[in-house]
């Protein structure tokens, strides 16, 4: 495992040309500039969750909150249960999702990526044929309710997020960087597919896991909509929902409004627009930098072998 | 028959692989094939107490709000730049931060910005949306304050549909860029080791490490989301545009693209008919785009074709 | 690969075939057991669905159990009540009428495609079940809601009991003008509306005259109403002058005087009545937050920011007044009840709804939950809220009916005044009230309406506001020029036929 500790990093030790001096110059300065566009706007909405609203109003937002005021958080956690209830709605659901997406993905993926599978192709199609058709909000809803009964029931939140085609398509990439080789060899060995699956395979795929893994768990995360379409009961509502209910009710309030009679009232605030935009972000932040590190280190192939 | 003979006997052959194969395949069938009788109700005029099936045909007359209105091409033709602009931009982007990532070697530096250009993610459109109103409006807005206290005249960027394009291009770029180029850092990542060591050893200096080791061990990759992209040609990013233009029909001639009109239409009825033909539209522009797209990768190099 | 494909599809649409059969399928009338001898049947214990648009609010639960003791003692049954929540209703209302879930009542309103969907089979036929099973909320609904409830003559809905009125005009800061030349003054056309402005904005550079965002701008259809028009179908900007004896209908750009209109909004544009960039603004609240000085809407607009201000939520004062050239009430339709076709216990559910708009105690524990738990009473019998967050008022408005529904405590006396006002005008004056009962049928013009909204939203919106790059008669060409495009003559005669039959009827 020794050369995972020099892997790109020590390569690029080596040398160290006028050019390459010009490129790390430019490199440095691309990514940090990114980085700080990438910020700003997320600490003006941390700042914005924490300025009292009559600022907001006649002054905009900042930086910093220039008049501080809680008053926004205090509004969300006035009703603690209902919060903490959220939080554990999103959280299993995304552990669970993540959990089964990643095993399904993986194995589809891995079974396309084999080019002696015969039907790679075929089932490929089957599978991406989903992405350019679907029947539309209505069948699917009616199918859902009626006949899998799935209506208040977490499994509609799940289920549909299981298997993307599009996470497992770039699974498949990562599963034909593998040297076809190495499946022969363990096959002379006598390993079973599912041994060379789950022993050779898995570990070599790391940071297509990873990646996959991140993009599931933010997915399921950030997913309101079968919430919204399958979960009546408010103690059934993951975070995001709350937060989307919360995002969009002044827009569509207004619309009716100016449709109807209606008069707009409880509109919420910007601030507690943000502040809610904080609480249902702050859990997921944490998984990245703890999948980061498999995108870091990289793999070796050579010590897996070995 | 002889087909169905085939598979069987390819099915005894690799029942493991088949087995593995069962949970999406099942999934698929279930949660997206079953539901795609829906799509019947394009040619139907829907009716709430007789069902999907109960209702009458109706022919191509959900179809024509798309078209009648003399609107139709414009948005398509919008939709398609939009994609082509959008995968462009942000894809190139985010392989080049992701180049840069790679190769820079000071290790907080590092993980800090990786973390921070994954930002955006979380910021929703509709919080987008209200800062982009923050920055650009003409009386307040933090571009036309600081033309001001340059001296210069506030400038009203509502007024100029063509800017528009380019902005949500960069605002698409920078909520994705992050999210894009974490594939391809794994992709980067995942290449054998071995390989970038004994290129250093070479002497292959970083242009060259580029261009022969990393660009090459990401070209899958890209072709691959690049092909996903254009299998989506003709779907637009409703909560973007709906949440940076919304109802601002100054911007629409540039900036209407089918998922928002089809949005504004159907708040005017429950013909739920109608939604499904657009729907339909765009999946069978999709569907012969990406068969096209495809049958040329595939011509080129069979290993990069999406099936 | 093709024969795989066409295997696995046929597979699909097989397995689909008999799994999706799409909803209900139910019959349209009748019930359980057809035991239509007028006489409730009560002796089975139901639980009835009922759904509406709002939040649900935290303390819900205790409300329910309060209002379902009251309901199980009378008629055998409880509520279970369900939410559409803001943000989801475009979503997800029309879904719920689709899945075949059980479903007894559910709010409609003109918004929602009350029509539309009655058209479409969503609703139950109630022209028998009405009368029959909510006897005294029929004997109170008026002939014109009646009418308005009904969709090729069979009724699909029960309209509310409440008078509502048509009486729109503008409100404003009276607090602001203290100490100017318009303290204590009456504002009164639309000149004065600019002179407010103006002043409005010497005084207070930071607050914004107009009160005005992204969903456009009300103000064309004050013009068109202060000028005696009425409305065929304000989406789609068709209007009609009710004295004519044989009302034609016109567009907005075939009134003769909307170019000056349209010049007084670019004015007022160009005086920074409101921000050049409005269609972008989100901001919906400015008139609470005391970003906006005047704003053009119904008077319950004016009523719910005074209210506050006398109950010592904001410190602004505020006036209202109607610009309306005559007085009507409002569709009785715009918030109703109705029965999906789904629901299997319809009788009950009118009995049900008979009870909780005529009497006050069920009404009270349905509305406004739980005395001095949720709410407490003045001795005028004026309501007040005590945790709003925790439990507000009832977001099911169809329910409410004039003289059960209370007043909140602090409602300004000018409201009432107003109302008083109206009544009086309707009677003497039936210039608009005769056309109340007219309701379009758009059956089969889904496509130009919706393309003429959405002419209206690209082309009209900016121009109305003073946005428009091309000028005014530029932009009217241009507007006109798509309106044709859209349908909008196609739209104008089927509905001129409309309107020339109902003309008939009521001459006869």
């Amino acid at each position: 495992m020794a050369a995972n500790t020099t892997g790109v990093e020590g390569a690029t030790k080596i040398k160290n040309s006028p050019s390459s001096t010009i490129f790390y110059v430019i490199a440095y300065t691309i990514v940090g500039a990114m980085a700080i566009i990438c910020l700003v706007p997320f600490l003006i909405m941390i700042s914005g969750s924490f300025t009292a609203e009559k600022y907001i109003t006649f002054h905009g937002f900042n930086i910093y909150p220039v008049e501080f005021s809680t008053e926004a958080y205090n509004l969300i956690f006035k009703t603690p249960s209902t919060i903490i209830k959220a939080y554990g709605v999103s959280i299993y659901v995304t552990i669970l999702g993540t959990f089964l997406g990643l095993m399904v993905t993986a194995a589809t993926a891995y079974v396309l990526g084999r080019k002696d599978f015969k039907y790679r192709n075929q089932f490929s199609f089957f599978f991406y044929f989903t992405t350019l058709f679907n029947g539309g909000m209505v069948c699917t809803y009616i199918f859902f309710v009626r006949y899998l009964h799935l209506n208040d029931s977490l499994w509609a939140v799940i289920l549909p997020g299981m298997f993307s085609v599009f996470n497992m398509l770039i699974m498949r990439t990562f599963v034909v960087g593998i040297p076809t080789a190495l499946i022969e060899s363990a096959k002379i060995d006598g390993a079973g597919e599912y041994k060379i699956f789950f022993s050779i395979i898995l570990p070599l795929l790391k940071p297509g896991l990873a990646t996959i893994g991140l993009f599931l768990a933010l997915a399921y995360w950030n997913n309101w909509y079968n919430a919204m379409l399958y979960i009546n009961n408010p103690d059934k509502f993951p975070l995001q929902y709350m937060l989307y209910n919360l995002l969009q009710k002044s827009e569509a309030m207004a619309r009716i409004a100016a449709q109807a009679g209606l008069v707009v009232t409880d509109v919420p605030s910007n601030s507690l627009k943000m502040a809610m935009a904080v609480v249902a972000t702050g859990p997921i932040l944490i998984v990245y930098p703890f999948v980061q590190k498999y995108f870091v280190a990289g793999i070796t192939i050579g010590s897996v072998k070995g | 028959m002889k087909y169905l003979r085939n598979f069987g006997q390819e099915f005894k052959k690799n029942k493991a692989l088949f087995s593995m194969l069962a949970p999406a395949f099942i999934l698929t069938v279930v949660l997206s094939y079953i539901p795609m009788v829906g799509l019947i109700l394009a040619f139907k005029n829907f009716n709430y107490g007789k069902g999907i099936f109960g209702s009458k045909f109706n022919g191509i007359e959900n179809f024509r709000f798309l078209f009648a209105s003399g609107k139709g091409w414009q948005i398509t033709k919008n939709t398609i730049l939009y994609n082509l602009l959008n995968l462009v931009t942000s894809q190139a982007i985010a392989i080049l931060l992701s180049i840069f990532i790679t190769e820079i070697r000071a290790k907080y530096y590092k993980k800090v910005t990786q973390s921070l250009i994954f930002l955006p993610y979380f910021i929703s459109w509709v919080l987008v949306g209200i800062f982009v109103f923050a920055i650009f409006n003409y009386e307040t807005g933090l571009l036309n304050n600081l033309r001001k206290a340059a001296g210069a005249e506030p400038y009203n960027i509502y007024a100029v549909p063509g800017i528009w394009p380019f902005l949500i291009c960069a605002f698409n770029a920078w909520k994705w860029s992050g999210y894009n180029s974490v594939i391809y850092i794994a992709a980067i990542t995942g290449v054998d080791q071995e390989i970038y060591e004994a290129a250093a050893i070479d002497g292959a200096n970083i242009f060259q490490r580029i261009r022969h080791i990393m660009l090459p061990c990401i070209r899958p990759t890209v072709i691959t989301m690049l092909l996903l992209q254009v299998g989506r040609i003709l779907r637009g990013d409703f909560e973007m545009f709906y949440q940076i233009v919304g109802n601002n029909g100054q911007l629409f001639d540039v900036t209407d693209v089918i998922d928002t009109y089809v949005f504004r239409s159907l708040m005017t009825n429950a013909n739920i008919g109608m939604t499904t033909a657009a729907a339909l539209y765009q999946s069978v522009v999709c569907f012969v785009v990406i068969i096209l797209v495809n049958a040329i990768v595939k011509r080129i190099d069979a290993d990069y074709a999406l099936f | 690969m093709k024969k795989v494909l066409a295997l696995l599809l046929a597979l699909a649409m097989i397995i689909g075939l008999v799994g999706c059969t799409g909803s209900g399928g139910g019959s349209s009338t009748g019930g359980d057991g057809g035991k239509s001898d007028g006489k409730l049947d009560t002796s089975k214990e139901v639980e009835l669905v009922m759904y509406f648009i709002s939040n649900r609010p935290a303390g819900q639960d205790i409300v329910d159990e309060n209002m379902n003791k009251i309901f199980k003692e009378k008629l055998n049954c409880t509520l279970k009540v369900n939410w559409i929540s803001w943000s989801d209703y475009a979503n997800t209302y029309n879904l719920k009428l689709t899945s075949g879930e059980n479903i007894d009542m559910i709010y409609t309103a003109g918004w929602l495609h009350f029509a539309d969907l009655a058209q479409r089979g969503a609703f139950k036929e109630l022209d028998d079940l009405w009368p029959t099973y909510a006897p005294v909320n029929y004997g109170k609904a008026t002939d014109e809601a009646k009418m308005q409830a009904s969709v090729n003559g069979h009724i699909y809905c029960v309209p509310t009991l409440m008078a509502t009125y048509m009486g729109y005009g503008p409100t404003w800061r009276t607090d602001i003008l203290k100490g100017t030349e318009l303290e204590g003054k009456q504002l009164k056309n639309f000149d004065d509306v600019e002179k407010y402005c103006e002043i409005a904005l010497q005084v207070h550079p930071e607050v914004l005259p107009l009160n005005l965002g992204n969903n456009g701008s009300e103000w064309d259809d004050m013009y068109m109403r202060s000028l005696g028009y009425f409305y065929v179908d304000r989406g789609s900007g068709l209007w009609f002058d009710p004295t004519e004896e044989n009302p034609k209908i016109i567009t907005l750009y075939e009134e003769p005087t909307i170019k000056e209109f349209l010049e007084m909004m670019a004015r007022w544009n160009e005086k920074g009545f409101f921000s050049k960039s409005v269609l972008s603004d989100t901001e919906q609240d400015k008139l609470k937050k005391g970003k906006a000085f005047l704003t053009v809407h119904n008077i319950d607009t004016y009523s719910g920011q005074q209210t506050d201000s006398n109950n010592g939520v904001t410190d602004f004062q505020w006036d209202f007044y109607d610009f309306n050239k005559y007085a009507a009430h409002l569709p009785w339709t715009q918030d109703s009840m109705a029965i999906p076709s789904t629901s299997k216990n319809p009788e009950r559910a009118l009995a049900l709804w008979d009870l909780i708009t005529t009497d006050q105690e069920a009404f009270d524990a349905f509305y406004y939950g739980i005395k001095d738990t949720t709410y407490t009473l003045n001795d005028k019998g004026e309501v007040t809220m005590l945790d709003p967050d925790n439990y507000g008022q009832s977001g099911m408005w169809a329910a409410r009916s004039t003289g059960i529904y209370r007043d909140t405590v602090g409602t300004p006396q000018t409201w009432h005044d107003w109302h008083k006002k109206w009544e009086e005008q309707i009677a003497k004056d039936k210039t608009w009230e005769q056309y109340s009962g007219f309701v379009l049928n758009t059956e089969g013009l889904d496509t130009e309406v919706s393309n003429v909204s959405n002419v209206m939203t690209q082309y009209w919106m900016p121009l109305e506001l003073g946005l428009n790059n091309n000028g005014i008669d530029g932009g009217l060409e241009e507007f006109e020029a798509n309106m044709k495009t859209a349908g909008i003559e196609k739209l104008r005669s089927e509905y001129q036929k409309q309107l020339d039959a109902y003309v008939a009827s009521i001459k006869k």
